[in-house]
């Protein structure tokens, strides 16, 4: 996304968007902006962009209007489900049908890989649902296209979200007036942050990291074990850092988008740690998927054990057709229901009588969080198998590990300070300039692309 | 204010640390820069990537050199023989050129542009750029081409990182020994990077192909002998090449064959001993290949 297409867009976006005076006009420019970003990263893309928009938008009115017939909403979401599986999941099958044409020569040379990949098909689909479901519910009307299409395609937020919702973003048009000297100074901060953190603390990083993630075995399991912790600092400040830009990028428009990321590495559980790390697909799985399927039966075991599971499965297997992924997904999910269960037998017990263990639990709490959640990245990550082995297989790493984590509970507090006073420390409008100067002076130019643009 | 002095204090060391880094580079780029202009008599040029590091011993080729470095792409392979034959007017070009050779970059730009930054032009980079394989490290690289009079400090810390490992753009024959064949890891390791990247198989790279299409060019205006190989591959590494990689591999070569020899001896029937491992020869096979392909130098007679 750190490219001319985004940055050329911004500059003779926000020229044009703040030198018309009409509201609508405006706001209709910035669509065609938006889809001219698109087109120029895959022509392609624009198209289905504009395809899907009149589809959802059309079910959209639908719903609306037949709010007593659920089937409208079932055959609409269907349909951008098949979508998203024909452009992304069928790629799964490439590799069965590299293995057929091994044996049979004389089969058509195809691959389902080259289908087409629409740029930021997962985004779009994820929108759409939200959109439609929403107007089931009652919580939006289908509103005007134009608004709509903008929705689809802010190009600010395409590749890789924030998720934003209609019902926050609609009502925004309608009162977009000019920036005040607060937007300016917030969305240029947000930007000079977020590529701070990318071009200079993830790329520098994932510079370093690299060679050991490729061969692990060529390394120590202390440098291993590193390497692991290292690559959750990666994509949290890869990812982190293109949500600041895209967050930013959307407020010089006049357009608050909602945060992505709050901390997430000091959540205390694991529950915590999902409302604070990619926000807006967590709330979209809360919502969408993890209540429906909790109203589909009162057992226990399906709520405690089989909703995670499944809603985090689902969750994994968004960010691509990959096993690795399910199993990061059923990893969390297995997580989240531990947590459950934890939870359950937390309120059965006397309060009195558990104090002692409530307040252990309290103080192992993040640090449990943390291992929990980095073990999960070696899933995550291609190579991740053979790092797992490399430090697992060797006690010197095994020993190591208790020590960071007696070292985290002491550490925890000083943490949670620190940051809190971070987020409040105050931000002058120079300190934006000063980061942008340091991030031209120290940026990588080995890695560029988000992680995330690749989901 | 303070926090300003504080910002121009340590914009002043990393300017210094950025200026020594690259002063370092220029000195180290100008010493492998005499390897062009050694006194040496090459007639017979060997380029390519570690197929040939491995596999083409210049012993048993009168008046050869072996330039090949490991993961020499075909557009570095370019800018060496266009140095080279300023310095030396080779007669004969022997280029490795596997499966994977045409297919787009994996992840290996950084090492690249540390080894070739030297031997590069713009023609490179605008090739990059309209072929939509400028990467952030070539475009480092090409930025600080035109604001090094300027010297302007971006991204000076990338300096500092060019200093780590060896930035030799000339390569040699290494002499491999031993085998690896029957550890199955390597073979699956080296079918995995050399075919696949994160989205699935590799796709051809219209770059290479054009930078293929330009040695063809320079060898023909310079009155070079061309000849295109293929070097040994293990029958089962054969096997686990994608037929969507090789059939284009051999449509690339075909239309363009009237104008080299290509020695195709990727399926040649070989021993185990003579693999170092599932796609490089060791020094037997070196031997063995070296001396067919002298043997096809003197009598210009094309395997089948």
């Amino acid at each position: 996304m750190i490219a001319l297409e985004y940055f050329g867009i911004l500059i003779a976006g926000l020229a044009l968007y703040w030198a018309i005076p009409h509201n609508r006009l405006r706001l209709s420019v910035l669509s065609a902006l938006s889809l001219l970003f698109i087109w120029l990263l895959d022509p392609m893309s624009a198209l289905v962009v504009i395809g899907l928009s009149g589809y959802t938008f059309i079910f959209g009115g639908i719903i609306h209007r037949h709010r007593d017939k659920p089937g409208w909403h079932t055959a609409a979401v269907l349909g951008i489900l098949l979508l998203l599986v024909f452009f992304k999941y069928l790629g799964m099958l490439s590799g069965i049908s590299d293995a057929f044409y091994l044996f049979l020569e004389n089969l058509p040379n195809f691959s389902l890989h080259r289908l087409f990949l629409p740029l930021g098909i997962s985004y779009i689909t994820f929108k759409h649902i939200s959109y439609l479901t929403d107007i089931k519910w009652g919580m939006i009307s289908p509103g005007r296209f134009d608004d709509f299409l903008l929705y689809s395609s802010f190009f600010t937020i395409y590749l890789a979200g924030p998720i934003e919702r209609y019902e926050r973003f609609a009502p925004q048009l309608e009162t977009a007036a000019k920036p005040i000297r607060q937007d300016w100074h917030e969305g240029s901060r947000r930007i000079a942050i977020g590529l701070f953190k990318k071009l200079v603390i993830a790329d520098w990083l994932a510079y370093f990291l690299a060679p050991i993630w490729k061969s692990p075995e060529a390394y120590s399991a202390w440098q291993a074990l590193a390497a692991l912790f290292a690559y959750a600092f990666v994509i949290y400040y890869d990812f982190a850092g293109y949500s600041d830009i895209a967050i930013g990028a959307s407020r010089l428009f006049g357009i608050r988008i909602m945060e992505n990321f709050d901390r997430p590495y000091l959540a205390g559980n694991i529950s915590q740690f999902w409302r604070r790390w990619h926000i807006s697909l967590s709330d979209w799985i809360r919502d969408y998927l993890f209540f429906p399927l909790s109203r589909l039966s009162k057992r226990k075991v399906w709520n405690i054990f089989w909703v995670p599971v499944i809603a985090m499965a689902l969750c994994g297997l968004w960010h691509g057709a990959d096993s690795r992924y399910l199993v990061w997904g059923i990893w969390h999910g297995l997580g989240l229901s531990a947590l459950q269960i934890y939870l359950q037998l937390k309120r059965k017990a006397a309060a009195g009588s558990k104090k002692r263990l409530n307040s252990l639990l309290k103080w192992i709490g993040m640090p449990t969080t943390l291992f929990f959640v980095f073990f999960g990245w070696l899933s995550f990550r291609a190579f991740g198998l053979a790092l797992a082995l490399r430090i697992f297989g060797d006690p010197q790493a095994l020993t190591l590990i208790p020590v960071i984590f007696i070292l985290l509970i002491f550490l925890q507090d000083t943490l949670q300070k620190s940051s809190v006073l971070l987020a409040k420390l105050s931000w002058r409008l120079e300190y934006t300039i000063y980061t942008l100067i340091l991030t031209m002076i120290l940026y990588s130019a080995v890695h560029s692309d988000f992680i995330y643009a690749g989901f | 204010m303070r926090v300003f002095s504080k910002l121009v204090l340590i914009l002043v060391l990393l300017i210094a640390l950025g200026f020594v880094a690259r002063e370092i580079r220029k000195a180290k780029t100008a010493k492998l820069s005499t390897h062009l202009r050694s006194d040496e008599n090459i007639k017979v040029l060997i380029l390519g990537d570690s197929h040939a590091v491995a596999g083409i011993d210049p012993d048993y080729i009168p008046d050869s050199a072996n330039w090949a470095q490991v993961g020499e792409e075909l557009e570095y392979s370019y800018y060496k023989l266009v140095h080279a034959t300023r310095a030396h007017a080779p007669k004969e070009l022997i280029l490795s050129c596997s499966y994977f050779n045409f297919l787009a970059p994996n992840d290996t730009e950084w090492e690249m542009q540390r080894r070739y930054h030297p031997l590069l032009d713009k023609e490179f980079y605008q090739a990059k750029s309209a072929f939509r394989e400028m990467d952030a490290s070539i475009r480092y690289h090409y930025l600080k081409d035109i604001l090094m009079p300027a010297y302007l400090p971006i991204g000076i810390l990338n300096d500092v990182a060019l200093l780590y490992g060896s930035p030799s753009f000339i390569g040699a024959y290494d002499r491999r020994r031993g085998t690896a064949i029957g550890d199955i890891r390597s073979l699956h390791k080296a079918v995995s990077r050399h075919y696949y990247d994160g989205n699935g198989l590799r796709e051809i790279s219209a770059l290479r192909v054009y930078f293929f299409d330009k040695i063809i060019s320079h060898c023909q205006a310079h009155d070079i002998r061309l000849w295109v190989v293929n070097t040994p591959l293990h029958p089962e590494y054969t096997l686990s090449v994608p037929p969507q990689i090789s059939r284009p591999y051999y449509e690339i070569i075909k239309d363009r064959h009237e104008h080299f020899r290509f020695l195709d001896h990727s399926s040649m029937s070989l021993p185990n001993e003579m693999f170092f491992d599932y796609d490089h020869l060791n020094h037997h096979g070196a031997q063995l290949l070296s001396e067919l392909i002298a043997a096809d130098l003197q009598t210009d007679h094309l395997l089948p």
